[in-house]
Protein backbone atom coordinates (compact mmCIF):
# COMPACT_ATOMS: atom_id res chain seq x y z
CA UNK A 1 0.00 0.00 0.00
CA UNK A 2 1.10 3.12 -0.37
CA UNK A 3 0.49 6.79 1.67
CA UNK A 4 -2.04 7.90 -0.60
CA UNK A 5 -4.34 4.54 -0.12
CA UNK A 6 -4.83 6.15 3.31
CA UNK A 7 -5.45 9.64 2.80
CA UNK A 8 -8.36 9.27 4.31
CA UNK A 9 -7.46 8.05 7.10
CA UNK A 10 -5.88 11.18 8.01
CA UNK A 11 -8.20 12.11 10.67
CA UNK A 12 -8.09 9.19 12.27
CA UNK A 13 -4.23 9.38 13.34
CA UNK A 14 -2.96 10.14 16.47
CA UNK A 15 0.60 11.06 17.47
CA UNK A 16 2.84 8.54 18.98
CA UNK A 17 3.66 10.26 21.62
CA UNK A 18 0.31 10.43 23.25
CA UNK A 19 0.87 9.06 26.62
CA UNK A 20 -1.37 8.60 29.82
CA UNK A 21 1.42 10.53 31.73
CA UNK A 22 2.73 13.76 30.55
CA UNK A 23 6.31 14.98 28.96
CA UNK A 24 8.66 17.32 29.63
CA UNK A 25 11.01 16.55 27.08
CA UNK A 26 11.83 18.03 23.99
CA UNK A 27 11.16 16.23 20.65
CA UNK A 28 14.45 15.67 18.29
CA UNK A 29 12.60 14.17 15.44
CA UNK A 30 10.37 15.98 12.99
CA UNK A 31 6.59 14.79 12.93
CA UNK A 32 4.53 13.76 10.20
CA UNK A 33 1.48 14.87 11.88
CA UNK A 34 -0.72 17.83 11.05
CA UNK A 35 -1.34 18.48 14.85
CA UNK A 36 -0.65 20.88 17.04
CA UNK A 37 3.11 19.51 18.04
CA UNK A 38 5.70 20.82 15.44
CA UNK A 39 9.47 19.72 15.59
CA UNK A 40 10.36 20.71 18.84
CA UNK A 41 7.39 20.19 21.24
CA UNK A 42 7.36 19.89 25.06
CA UNK A 43 5.70 17.59 27.00
CA UNK A 44 4.74 17.66 30.72
CA UNK A 45 5.73 14.80 32.10
CA UNK A 46 4.66 13.17 35.54
CA UNK A 47 7.29 10.48 35.88
CA UNK A 48 10.01 10.60 37.99
CA UNK A 49 13.50 10.14 36.90
CA UNK A 50 14.40 7.47 40.07
CA UNK A 51 17.24 9.34 40.65
CA UNK A 52 16.24 10.76 43.78
CA UNK A 53 17.67 7.60 45.69
CA UNK A 54 21.86 7.52 45.26
CA UNK A 55 22.22 5.38 48.17
CA UNK A 56 22.89 2.64 45.88
CA UNK A 57 26.18 1.04 45.36
CA UNK A 58 26.54 1.84 41.82
CA UNK A 59 27.49 5.22 40.04
CA UNK A 60 25.32 5.93 37.01
CA UNK A 61 25.37 8.12 34.25
CA UNK A 62 22.46 9.49 32.45
CA UNK A 63 22.88 9.45 28.52
CA UNK A 64 19.97 11.93 27.47
CA UNK A 65 19.64 15.86 27.89
CA UNK A 66 16.83 17.85 29.46
CA UNK A 67 16.20 21.14 29.63
CA UNK A 68 17.36 23.68 32.28
CA UNK A 69 14.30 23.80 33.50
CA UNK A 70 13.82 20.47 33.48
CA UNK A 71 11.72 19.29 36.78
CA UNK A 72 12.76 15.95 36.39
CA UNK A 73 14.80 15.57 39.41
CA UNK A 74 17.74 14.44 37.61
CA UNK A 75 19.88 18.03 37.51
CA UNK A 76 21.21 17.71 40.99
CA UNK A 77 23.91 15.31 39.96
CA UNK A 78 26.75 14.62 37.33
CA UNK A 79 25.29 13.38 33.94
CA UNK A 80 24.99 13.86 30.53
CA UNK A 81 21.47 14.56 28.93
CA UNK A 82 20.32 13.83 25.47
CA UNK A 83 16.89 14.85 24.16
CA UNK A 84 14.21 11.73 23.75
CA UNK A 85 10.58 11.91 23.63
CA UNK A 86 9.25 8.94 25.87
CA UNK A 87 12.56 7.89 26.88
CA UNK A 88 14.22 8.45 30.10
CA UNK A 89 16.79 5.85 30.35
CA UNK A 90 20.32 5.56 32.96
CA UNK A 91 23.29 3.74 32.09
CA UNK A 92 25.00 2.02 34.93
CA UNK A 93 28.85 1.13 35.60
CA UNK A 94 29.17 -2.05 37.08
CA UNK A 95 31.88 -4.15 37.40
CA UNK A 96 31.78 -7.48 35.05
CA UNK A 97 29.37 -5.32 33.07
CA UNK A 98 30.36 -4.23 29.60
CA UNK A 99 26.55 -2.89 28.99
CA UNK A 100 23.95 -2.26 32.05
CA UNK A 101 21.14 0.65 31.04
CA UNK A 102 17.65 0.97 32.36
CA UNK A 103 14.87 3.26 30.75
CA UNK A 104 11.42 4.00 30.50
CA UNK A 105 9.13 3.96 27.21
CA UNK A 106 5.41 3.96 26.84
CA UNK A 107 4.99 2.97 30.58
CA UNK A 108 7.44 0.01 29.98
CA UNK A 109 10.43 -0.17 32.55
CA UNK A 110 13.41 -1.73 30.40
CA UNK A 111 16.45 -3.07 31.73
CA UNK A 112 19.64 -4.74 29.42
CA UNK A 113 22.93 -5.71 30.05
CA UNK A 114 26.02 -7.52 28.38
CA UNK A 115 28.86 -9.37 30.21
CA UNK A 116 31.15 -11.62 29.49
CA UNK A 117 31.49 -14.68 31.55
CA UNK A 118 33.99 -17.27 32.11
CA UNK A 119 31.01 -19.94 33.42
CA UNK A 120 31.24 -23.08 31.42
CA UNK A 121 28.42 -22.69 29.18
CA UNK A 122 26.88 -25.74 30.33
CA UNK A 123 26.25 -24.37 33.94
CA UNK A 124 25.85 -20.98 32.26
CA UNK A 125 22.69 -22.00 30.88
CA UNK A 126 20.99 -23.62 34.16
CA UNK A 127 22.29 -20.19 35.87
CA UNK A 128 20.69 -18.26 32.85
CA UNK A 129 17.85 -20.38 33.11
CA UNK A 130 17.67 -19.85 37.45
CA UNK A 131 17.93 -16.10 37.26
CA UNK A 132 14.93 -15.23 34.75
CA UNK A 133 12.95 -17.05 36.78
CA UNK A 134 13.99 -15.82 39.91
CA UNK A 135 13.43 -12.54 38.24
CA UNK A 136 9.73 -13.65 36.49
CA UNK A 137 8.57 -14.79 40.15
CA UNK A 138 9.76 -11.67 41.52
CA UNK A 139 7.96 -9.66 38.66
CA UNK A 140 4.80 -11.72 39.21
CA UNK A 141 5.13 -11.30 42.95
CA UNK A 142 5.04 -7.73 42.35
CA UNK A 143 2.42 -7.68 40.44
CA UNK A 144 4.01 -6.77 37.17
CA UNK A 145 3.09 -7.32 33.61
CA UNK A 146 5.54 -9.27 32.19
CA UNK A 147 6.17 -7.47 28.25
CA UNK A 148 9.20 -9.55 27.46
CA UNK A 149 12.52 -11.11 29.30
CA UNK A 150 15.05 -12.66 27.11
CA UNK A 151 18.82 -13.44 26.70
CA UNK A 152 21.31 -15.38 25.08
CA UNK A 153 24.57 -16.62 25.66
CA UNK A 154 26.91 -16.50 23.31
CA UNK A 155 30.36 -19.21 23.33
CA UNK A 156 33.17 -17.65 22.20
CA UNK A 157 34.16 -19.60 19.39
CA UNK A 158 37.97 -20.08 18.02
CA UNK A 159 40.32 -17.51 16.62
CA UNK A 160 42.72 -17.66 14.41
CA UNK A 161 45.41 -14.72 13.97
CA UNK A 162 47.80 -13.97 11.19
CA UNK A 163 51.04 -12.22 11.84
CA UNK A 164 54.22 -11.28 8.99
CA UNK A 165 56.70 -8.76 8.83
CA UNK A 166 57.37 -9.54 5.80
CA UNK A 167 59.59 -12.98 5.61
CA UNK A 168 57.44 -15.77 7.50
CA UNK A 169 53.54 -15.44 7.95
CA UNK A 170 52.47 -17.03 12.16
CA UNK A 171 49.15 -18.26 12.03
CA UNK A 172 47.95 -19.17 15.46
CA UNK A 173 44.70 -20.69 16.68
CA UNK A 174 43.10 -19.54 20.06
CA UNK A 175 40.48 -20.98 22.50
CA UNK A 176 39.32 -18.46 24.11
CA UNK A 177 37.46 -19.19 27.29
CA UNK A 178 34.14 -18.58 28.66
CA UNK A 179 31.11 -16.54 26.85
CA UNK A 180 29.10 -13.19 26.56
CA UNK A 181 25.63 -13.14 27.65
CA UNK A 182 23.35 -10.64 26.59
CA UNK A 183 19.75 -9.78 28.33
CA UNK A 184 16.96 -7.82 27.99
CA UNK A 185 13.96 -7.48 30.26
CA UNK A 186 10.44 -5.24 29.19
CA UNK A 187 8.28 -5.00 32.12
CA UNK A 188 5.15 -2.71 33.10
CA UNK A 189 5.49 -2.31 37.01
CA UNK A 190 8.50 -1.78 38.63
CA UNK A 191 10.69 1.72 38.27
CA UNK A 192 14.12 1.09 36.81
CA UNK A 193 15.97 1.36 39.77
CA UNK A 194 13.76 -1.48 41.52
CA UNK A 195 14.72 -3.63 38.32
CA UNK A 196 18.05 -2.65 37.58
CA UNK A 197 18.46 -3.86 41.30
CA UNK A 198 16.65 -7.25 40.84
CA UNK A 199 18.54 -7.71 37.64
CA UNK A 200 21.82 -7.44 39.34
CA UNK A 201 21.02 -9.45 42.20
CA UNK A 202 19.67 -12.60 40.39
CA UNK A 203 22.66 -12.50 38.15
CA UNK A 204 25.06 -12.15 40.16
CA UNK A 205 25.18 -16.51 39.81
CA UNK A 206 26.98 -15.36 36.48
CA UNK B 1 12.49 -1.73 -2.36
CA UNK B 2 9.49 -3.03 -0.49
CA UNK B 3 9.36 -2.67 2.94
CA UNK B 4 7.75 -5.18 5.51
CA UNK B 5 7.03 -4.03 8.86
CA UNK B 6 6.78 -6.37 11.48
CA UNK B 7 5.15 -5.43 14.73
CA UNK B 8 3.37 -6.81 17.07
CA UNK B 9 3.21 -6.34 21.17
CA UNK B 10 6.61 -8.12 23.25
CA UNK B 11 6.71 -11.10 23.45
CA UNK B 12 4.16 -11.86 20.46
CA UNK B 13 6.59 -13.87 18.51
CA UNK B 14 7.91 -11.55 15.69
CA UNK B 15 11.31 -12.60 15.48
CA UNK B 16 9.91 -16.35 15.33
CA UNK B 17 8.02 -15.43 12.18
CA UNK B 18 10.51 -13.38 10.71
CA UNK B 19 12.76 -15.97 9.88
CA UNK B 20 10.26 -18.12 7.44
CA UNK B 21 9.23 -15.08 6.52
CA UNK B 22 12.74 -14.38 5.37
CA UNK B 23 13.65 -17.28 4.04
CA UNK B 24 10.54 -17.44 1.83
CA UNK B 25 11.47 -13.91 0.31
CA UNK B 26 14.40 -15.82 -0.92
CA UNK B 27 13.05 -18.35 -1.64
CA UNK B 28 10.79 -16.22 -4.10
CA UNK B 29 13.45 -14.05 -5.47
CA UNK B 30 14.78 -17.21 -7.04
CA UNK B 31 17.89 -16.47 -5.81
CA UNK B 32 19.79 -13.69 -6.62
CA UNK B 33 21.65 -14.20 -10.22
CA UNK B 34 23.60 -10.59 -9.87
CA UNK B 35 24.88 -11.11 -6.56
CA UNK B 36 23.14 -8.53 -5.04
CA UNK B 37 20.76 -9.40 -1.36
CA UNK B 38 17.32 -10.24 -2.20
CA UNK B 39 16.23 -9.58 1.61
CA UNK B 40 17.59 -7.43 4.36
CA UNK B 41 16.62 -7.00 7.93
CA UNK B 42 16.63 -4.18 10.38
CA UNK B 43 15.99 -4.83 14.12
CA UNK B 44 14.47 -2.27 16.17
CA UNK B 45 15.07 -3.17 19.69
CA UNK B 46 14.42 -1.29 22.97
CA UNK B 47 17.41 -1.59 24.86
CA UNK B 48 21.23 -1.47 24.51
CA UNK B 49 21.22 -5.02 24.00
CA UNK B 50 20.67 -6.30 20.58
CA UNK B 51 18.73 -9.92 22.26
CA UNK B 52 16.94 -10.95 18.91
CA UNK B 53 19.90 -10.11 16.61
CA UNK B 54 21.31 -13.29 18.38
CA UNK B 55 18.19 -14.89 16.48
CA UNK B 56 18.84 -14.19 13.31
CA UNK B 57 23.00 -13.76 12.83
CA UNK B 58 23.28 -17.56 12.15
CA UNK B 59 20.26 -17.03 9.53
CA UNK B 60 22.66 -15.77 6.78
CA UNK B 61 20.57 -12.59 6.10
CA UNK B 62 22.02 -9.12 6.58
CA UNK B 63 20.99 -7.47 9.52
CA UNK B 64 21.13 -3.92 10.44
CA UNK B 65 20.75 -3.17 13.80
CA UNK B 66 18.58 0.09 15.54
CA UNK B 67 19.35 -0.17 19.14
CA UNK B 68 18.43 2.06 22.28
CA UNK B 69 15.10 3.53 21.00
CA UNK B 70 11.87 3.35 19.05
CA UNK B 71 11.44 3.69 15.55
CA UNK B 72 8.38 5.32 15.43
CA UNK B 73 9.35 8.07 17.74
CA UNK B 74 13.09 8.21 18.58
CA UNK B 75 15.04 6.84 16.52
CA UNK B 76 12.81 7.60 13.34
CA UNK B 77 15.98 9.19 11.44
CA UNK B 78 18.34 6.35 12.19
CA UNK B 79 16.05 4.14 10.22
CA UNK B 80 15.67 6.70 7.28
CA UNK B 81 19.67 6.38 7.26
CA UNK B 82 19.80 2.33 7.68
CA UNK B 83 17.41 2.57 4.63
CA UNK B 84 19.16 5.06 2.49
CA UNK B 85 22.19 2.99 3.15
CA UNK B 86 20.50 -0.24 2.32
CA UNK B 87 19.27 0.81 -0.76
CA UNK B 88 22.63 2.35 -1.86
CA UNK B 89 24.36 -0.52 -1.13
CA UNK B 90 22.80 -3.68 -1.71
CA UNK B 91 19.44 -2.70 -3.87
CA UNK B 92 17.38 -5.26 -1.90
CA UNK B 93 13.77 -6.71 -3.22
CA UNK B 94 12.48 -6.74 0.52
CA UNK B 95 13.40 -5.38 3.61
CA UNK B 96 12.03 -6.46 6.58
CA UNK B 97 12.27 -3.97 9.95
CA UNK B 98 10.98 -5.92 12.59
CA UNK B 99 9.82 -3.43 14.96
CA UNK B 100 10.41 -3.20 19.29
CA UNK B 101 7.07 -4.71 20.80
CA UNK B 102 6.47 -1.01 21.81
CA UNK B 103 6.01 0.47 18.49
CA UNK B 104 2.85 1.68 16.32
CA UNK B 105 3.75 -0.13 12.49
CA UNK B 106 1.29 2.48 11.27
CA UNK B 107 3.67 5.55 12.39
CA UNK B 108 6.42 4.37 10.97
CA UNK B 109 4.80 3.64 7.81
CA UNK B 110 3.58 7.14 8.09
CA UNK B 111 6.82 8.71 8.61
CA UNK B 112 8.65 6.43 5.80
CA UNK B 113 5.93 7.84 3.66
CA UNK B 114 6.34 11.53 4.62
CA UNK B 115 9.90 11.95 4.73
CA UNK B 116 11.61 9.03 2.98
CA UNK B 117 9.47 7.72 -0.05
CA UNK B 118 6.05 8.71 -0.05
CA UNK B 119 5.50 6.08 -2.81
CA UNK B 120 7.22 3.38 -0.57
CA UNK B 121 5.62 -0.10 -0.87
CA UNK B 122 5.22 -0.70 2.70
CA UNK B 123 3.14 -3.72 3.96
CA UNK B 124 2.02 -3.93 7.73
CA UNK B 125 2.17 -7.35 9.16
CA UNK B 126 1.52 -7.87 12.84
CA UNK B 127 1.74 -10.43 15.25
CA UNK B 128 -0.74 -11.16 18.34
CA UNK B 129 -0.04 -13.23 21.10
CA UNK B 130 -3.27 -14.82 21.11
CA UNK B 131 -2.90 -16.43 24.15
CA UNK B 132 -2.21 -12.88 26.29
CA UNK B 133 -4.02 -10.53 23.67
CA UNK B 134 -7.30 -10.31 26.38
CA UNK B 135 -4.93 -9.45 29.10
CA UNK B 136 -2.58 -7.13 27.37
CA UNK B 137 -5.75 -4.93 25.82
CA UNK B 138 -7.00 -4.66 29.41
CA UNK B 139 -3.62 -3.23 30.34
CA UNK B 140 -2.24 -1.59 27.68
CA UNK B 141 -5.08 -1.24 25.16
CA UNK B 142 -4.26 1.99 23.19
CA UNK B 143 -0.75 0.87 21.95
CA UNK B 144 -2.24 -3.59 20.92
CA UNK B 145 -5.39 -1.30 19.71
CA UNK B 146 -2.87 0.91 17.41
CA UNK B 147 -0.33 -2.15 16.42
CA UNK B 148 -2.65 -3.67 14.72
CA UNK B 149 -4.04 -0.22 12.77
CA UNK B 150 -4.56 -0.61 8.90
CA UNK B 151 -2.28 -3.41 9.65
CA UNK B 152 -2.44 -5.71 5.97
CA UNK B 153 -1.91 -8.95 7.58
CA UNK B 154 -2.53 -10.24 11.79
CA UNK B 155 -1.23 -13.45 12.61
CA UNK B 156 -2.65 -14.76 15.68
CA UNK B 157 0.47 -16.29 16.86
CA UNK B 158 0.67 -18.80 19.88
CA UNK B 159 -2.75 -20.40 19.38
CA UNK B 160 -1.49 -23.59 20.55
CA UNK B 161 -1.52 -22.16 24.21
CA UNK B 162 -5.28 -21.00 24.62
CA UNK B 163 -8.66 -22.48 23.56
CA UNK B 164 -10.57 -21.97 20.60
CA UNK B 165 -13.19 -19.87 22.57
CA UNK B 166 -10.40 -17.28 23.34
CA UNK B 167 -9.27 -17.79 20.02
CA UNK B 168 -12.59 -16.79 18.37
CA UNK B 169 -12.85 -13.64 20.92
CA UNK B 170 -9.24 -12.77 19.90
CA UNK B 171 -10.58 -12.82 16.49
CA UNK B 172 -13.43 -11.20 16.77
CA UNK B 173 -11.97 -8.35 18.47
CA UNK B 174 -9.31 -7.60 15.95
CA UNK B 175 -11.61 -7.86 13.32
CA UNK B 176 -13.85 -4.97 14.66
CA UNK B 177 -11.08 -3.14 14.73
CA UNK B 178 -9.40 -3.52 11.73
CA UNK B 179 -9.32 -4.73 8.31
CA UNK B 180 -6.32 -7.01 7.89
CA UNK B 181 -6.32 -10.44 7.00
CA UNK B 182 -6.41 -12.74 10.01
CA UNK B 183 -4.11 -16.08 10.01
CA UNK B 184 -3.68 -18.25 12.47
CA UNK B 185 -0.08 -19.68 13.16
CA UNK B 186 1.45 -21.55 15.99
CA UNK B 187 5.18 -20.54 15.39
CA UNK B 188 6.38 -23.07 17.76
CA UNK B 189 4.28 -26.38 16.97
CA UNK B 190 3.67 -26.07 13.34
CA UNK B 191 6.33 -24.06 11.59
CA UNK B 192 5.73 -25.64 8.58
CA UNK B 193 2.23 -24.16 8.89
CA UNK B 194 4.01 -20.69 9.39
CA UNK B 195 6.38 -21.05 6.64
CA UNK B 196 2.59 -21.90 4.38
CA UNK B 197 1.40 -18.76 5.44
CA UNK B 198 4.56 -16.53 4.88
CA UNK B 199 4.64 -17.77 1.63
CA UNK B 200 0.97 -16.93 1.04
CA UNK B 201 1.61 -13.68 2.11
CA UNK B 202 4.77 -13.18 0.24
CA UNK B 203 2.96 -14.38 -3.05
CA UNK B 204 -0.26 -11.93 -2.52
CA UNK B 205 2.59 -8.59 -1.58
CA UNK B 206 4.15 -9.61 -4.83
CA UNK B 207 1.04 -9.48 -7.10
CA UNK B 208 0.47 -5.66 -5.44
CA UNK B 209 3.20 -4.52 -8.05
Amino acid sequence: MSEHEHIENEEKEECCCHEEHEHHHEHEHHHHHDHEHEHHHHHHHDEECGCEDHDHEHHHHHHHDHDDDCDCGCHDHDHDHDHHDHDHGHTYEVAGYSVLETHSHEGATICSFEKDILTDPEQAKVAMEDAIHELTAWLDSIGALIGHVKGYIKEHGPTTTFSTTGSTLNIEGHEPQGAAIGFASIVFGPTEEELKDKVVEVFERL
Amino acid sequence: MKLIILGGFLGSGKTSVLIPLAKEMVASAGGAADGSTKVAIIENEIGQVGVDTAFTEGSGLYTSELFNGCVCCTIASSLMDALSKMEDQMHPEFVILETTGLARPYDVAQQLWDYYDENMNITLITVVDASRWLRISRVAGALVDEQIDRANYVLLNKIDATDEETIAEVEKQISSKCDAKLYRVSTTTDPEGTVGICREMITEINSWE
